[in-house]
Parts: C-alpha cells; structure tokens; sequence
C-alpha cells in the first residue's frame, strides 16, 4: 500500500515538472517564432515598399514622355503626383532598412538619382516646352539621361530588392523551424502527459479497488465477528443452563445417597460418594469462573464507567470474607485513603475479591497472613510491559502485597493464563482462573497489571489504572 | 368443615428433578397432594380437564411450580398464558429454576409471578424448600 502510494506521488510530481518544463520549453519556442515571423514580416514590407517606390519612379518616366509625345497636361499628372509622393516614400524605405548599413548606402545613392532623374526630367520638359527651334536635340539628350538615370536606379533598386528577396528562404526556414519545434514539444509533452496521467489513473483505480476490497473484507470479518459472539453468548448460556445442571442434580444425589443411607454405607463407598460430589462441585464452580471470564469481556463499555472510592470497595470485599481472615489470623493493612478509580463498580470488587481470595488461598500455613495495600502514581515507562503509546501517561499504581507462599520464577509469566493451576496441591482449593479474570478486569479498565514474587516471601501484584 | 387437601401442581421437563422434589415433599412431610405436567402444552390439558362440567373448580391446583427451561413453551410463556385467562389467573405461580439473573427475576414478577426460587445444589436444602413452601402456602396464606 505505501508503495502505491508513494509511486502515485512520485508520478503526479514529475507529470508537474514535465509539464512546467514542457511549458517554459513551448514559450521560448512560441517566442522565437514570433519573432521570426515579424522579421519575415518586415522583410516583406521593404519589399513591398520598393516595388512602390520603382513603380513611383516609372510614373515619373511616364508622365515626362507621355506629355513630351502628347503636350497633353494630363499626361503630365502622373509625374507631378510621384514628384510629392515620392520623398515620403524613400524616408519610409530609409526607415525600414535603418538596421542595414549597405542598404543604407544604396539608400543614399537612391535619393541622389532620383533627385537626378527628376532633375533630367524637368529640363527634358522645359526643353520640350521651349521653342524647338532653338535646340531640337536638348530635349533628346535631356531625356537620354533620363533614361540612364532609370536605368541606374533600376539596378539599384534591383539590388536593393535582392538582397532582402536573398534573406527570406533563411528566414522562412527559421519560422518553419520554430514552427516545427513548438509543434514537436505540444506533442511531446501531451504524449508524456498523457501516458503519466493513463499510469498514475490506473493506479489509482488499483489502490481503489484494493481499498473497497479490503474494506468489505472487513465488513465481512465484523459480521463474522458479530456472529461469533453471537455463537460466544449462546455457549454462555448452554454452559450455565445445561451444563451445571446435570452437575447440580449430580450434587443432590450424592447428598441424598450419603443422608439416606448414612448409617448403612461402608466407609470406602463413603469415601467415594464424598469424592464424586467433591468432582462435581469444583467442576460447577469452574464452569462459573468460566461464564463470568466470558461475561467481562461483553461488559466492558467504558461508557458506564463511574468514579469509585477504592476505599469502600475494598471495605466491601474485606468484609465478605471476614470469615476466613479470621479463621487464618489475618492482618490487613489499607493505606487511607486509597484514591478514587473510574470504572466498573461490579469489575473492581471482582478484582478485589480475586486478589484477597488468592492471598488467603497462598498464605503459609504456619506464619500470620499480612496483607498490605498502598497507592502510589506512575509514569507510563516504569510498568513492565507497557506499549509505547502509554509511555508518557501516568498511572495510579495499586499494591497488593501478601507475605504468602509466592511464586516460583518459573511460573510468573504464565500466572495471568487460563487454567494455570500452579499449586497442584488438592487442599487448596481454585479453579485457575481467577488471575486471568483480574488480568481480564484491568485491560478492560485501559490498566495493566503486574506482579512482583520471591519464593516464600511473598507476592505483589501491582494494578496500574490510567489516571 | 374438613379442610381440603391443599393441591401443588409442577411443571417441569426434567424426570429427576420431579423425581427430586417429590421425594423432597415426602421428606418434609408436607400435607399436599403433588401432580405434574412435563411442559406447556400439557398443563393446559391438565387445568381443562379439571375444569371440565361435572368437576369442579374445586379441583383446580392451589398453587403452581413453574420451571422456566423447557422445550415447546417456556416457562413465561406459560407464566402470561396463565395470568391472562380468567379462569386460572388466580392461582400464584412460584417459579423453580436453575437461573439466578436478576433479569429473569423481574421477568417472571412482571408478568404476575407470586415468588422465584433458585433450584438449590443440595438435598438438604431442596427439603428446607419444600418445608417453607408448605409453611407459608399452607398455614400461613389462607387458602380456598
């Protein structure tokens, strides 16, 4: 999953940067291409603009002739018009190839005959105009250098539109080429984007699909969950119900057998009834240690929790069992006051009741049984086998100490197990699970419980509660 | 006027535990006469047929021992069928079960229960049932 997620990230960064890329690259070109296309524009206006300035000049060719041929004005117009016309046309043509020094000069020499062939032209004119007696041939000669003139700047003209004409195919290449990049790195970039887009989609899709398949895999786990605990609360039930009682009648019969026939029955067989009913009480009271192991775990919504004085809790469960502290000569000390506790009101006097039980069960038979119980707060770190989440939380910390049989070091880290009878001994009387009940208790109360043990000294078991 | 037997019905399933608590009401020497019905359907025949022209109400159970556990009817079924006729809601009912919750304790009171009483693991203790049954349906409560 990390993988594919990483992978869609890493894809999505680089499309990015494809994309800038590709973008910075297509300007730049568009840029170059732009201005290309103006220099090819300009080009294109220069030639424009001496084809006009050539056609101005024959104007002026026309007019001087036509009228010279005709002695008709009209003919004469022409001439007159690109006589103004014409300055203003050369200063534009001067403008435009300002950037050419060659041209420039060829600009020059331009304005220089064309200042000579009107010159001519007007002189040819006047000539004409002139009584042609006096000089039949000025006229000629007059229109002669005209015409060389025209001719000259025809050349120059020519070479004027020449050169230009020689830059466009360089030009044009150059737009062409522009032209052909821009399209290549749209092509480029939109192929790229494309197949990063098609990548990273499909994965998507991939990461979807697992995720929805993962997800109802859940929901199916959950319903089967449900359903198993559905199963677990009607075992629960079958266990009390159906399998006590054939226990309980078991008991009956046997205390009937032995009232009954009390007087008649040999001692052996008394023996025996005494052990069948011994079998069947502690097999009852192992399928109710077993029901209410089973019951902690459904009645443990923290919603319910309330705050509790310990103090009375323990008062409560000292005071049930007075009996037996009585009967083994104990002493119990209660630090006062205990702190408060939230949680399960039933639970803790459980608990309790589970602790006392199994200190009065493992007191040594020949030593006075002390029993010890003080508070204290912890810091997550210092609870043996805490996770690490809980490390910076601090814990109210109970002790629970007895000067008992304690627990060998072999056995410590399986005492909170299910069935784990360590004392075989017969006299003693339990089921094996108490301690997983208490274990069961405090997990249930966000807790952990731990146990501090020396051989023949005695037992601490430490119930840390989440302050 | 002599005083008319005092009669218990029970209901219940279980061969022994009838067999137990009928050997219980020998024990304590109660002055009743012991019927039974195995289930739900059967103490309905049961009460009909005592009900029938000719017998009298008379006939009729003075007080009915309930086990809840039982297959076709349980035993609330049979509690409410009970306290719904007129004919037999008048006759309490004591419930006689292995259960100890506290909810179908308030259960079988709610739905018109005159007592509940946990089936003791003991025979000692079944026979002191039976002896405060009798005492306290017999002598103490009057009965017709």
């Amino acid at each position: 999953m990390r993988s594919s997620i990483v992978y869609l990230f890493v894809g999505f960064f680089v499309s990015i940067l494809l994309l800038i890329g590709v973008g910075i690259y297509w300007y730049s070109t568009f840029l170059n291409w732009k201005k290309a296309n103006q220099v090819l524009e300009h080009n294109f206006e220069i030639l424009q603009q001496t084809e006009d300035v050539l056609s101005l000049l024959k104007d002026i060719e026309a007019g001087e002739r036509g009228y010279i041929i005709t002695r008709d004005w009209s003919f004469f117009e022409p001439f007159q018009l690109a006589r103004i016309e014409l300055p203003k046309q050369l200063d534009h043509l001067d403008a435009l190839m300002a950037d050419t020094k060659t041209q420039q000069n060829r600009m020059n020499k331009l304005r220089l005959l064309v200042q000579k062939r009107i010159y001519y032209a007007r002189k040819a004119v006047n000539a004409a105009l002139a009584d042609p007696q006096v000089d039949p041939h000025l006229k000629v000669i007059y229109m002669r250098k005209g015409k060389e003139t025209m001719d000259s700047m025809r050349l120059h003209v020519h070479e004027l539109k020449h050169t230009e004409l020689a830059k466009r195919p360089s030009l044009s290449l150059h737009k062409v080429r522009f032209a052909l990049q821009s399209t290549i790195a749209l092509v480029l970039s939109f192929g790229l984007s494309l197949a990063l887009f098609i990548g990273t989609f499909y994965k998507m899709v991939q990461e979807l699909f697992r995720r929805i398949k993962t997800e109802r895999q859940l929901e199916r786990n959950l319903t089967a969950l449900e359903q198993s605990n559905q199963h677990l609360d009607a075992f629960n039930y079958v266990t009390v119900h159906h399998l006590q009682e054939p226990l309980r009648k078991l008991n009956i019969f046997c205390d009937r057998l032995q009232q009954k026939y009390h007087d008649e029955l040999p001692a052996d067989v008394q023996f025996l009834v005494q052990k069948l009913n011994g079998s069947a009480v502690e097999m009852r009271e192992l399928i109710q240690d077993l029901t209410t192991y089973t019951a902690l775990g459904k009645q443990s919504d923290p919603q319910e929790h309330v705050e509790l004085e310990l103090e009375s809790i323990v008062d409560a469960v000292v005071e049930e069992y007075a009996e037996e502290i009585a009967e083994k000569n104990a002493y119990l000390d209660v630090e006062h006051p205990l702190p408060s506790i939230i949680g399960n009101p039933e639970q803790l006097r459980l608990l309790f009741t589970h602790l006392l039980a199994n200190s009065l069960k493992f007191s040594k038979p020949d030593v006075p049984l002390q029993i010890h119980i003080t508070s204290a707060v912890a810091s997550g770190r210092a609870i043996p086998g805490v996770i690490e989440r809980d490390h910076d939380r601090s814990f109210k910390q109970i002790n629970f100490s007895d000067n008992g049989i304690g627990i060998d070091k072999k056995y410590m880290h399986v005492i909170f197990e299910l069935f784990q009878r360590l004392n075989k001994d017969k006299q003693i009387p339990g089921t094996g699970v108490g301690l997983t009940i208490c274990k069961k208790i405090i997990l249930n109360h966000d807790g952990y419980i731990a146990v501090r043990s020396e051989p023949n000294q005695g037992t601490t078991f430490m119930l840390f509660f989440p302050l | 006027m002599p005083k008319k037997t005092f009669r218990i019905l029970l209901v219940d399933d279980d061969p022994d535990d009838r067999y137990l608590l009928q050997t219980a009401f020998e024990e304590s020497a109660t002055p009743c006469q012991l019927d039974y019905v195995e289930d739900g359907d059967e103490i309905f025949d049961y009460l009909d047929k005592h009900l029938q022209p000719g017998s009298n109400a008379e006939q009729l159970p003075d007080l009915i021992l309930l086990d809840l556990n039982m297959p076709k009817k349980n035993g609330w079924q049979v509690l409410n069928e009970l306290k719904q006729s007129p004919f037999f809601r008048h006759i309490p009912v004591v419930i006689l079960t292995t259960s100890k919750s506290p909810e179908h304790v308030r259960k079988s009171y709610h739905l018109g229960a005159s007592s509940f009483i946990s089936k003791p693991s003991s025979f000692s203790n079944l026979v002191e049932v039976t002896k405060i049954l009798g005492k306290y349906w017999i002598d103490v409560v009057t009965f017709v």
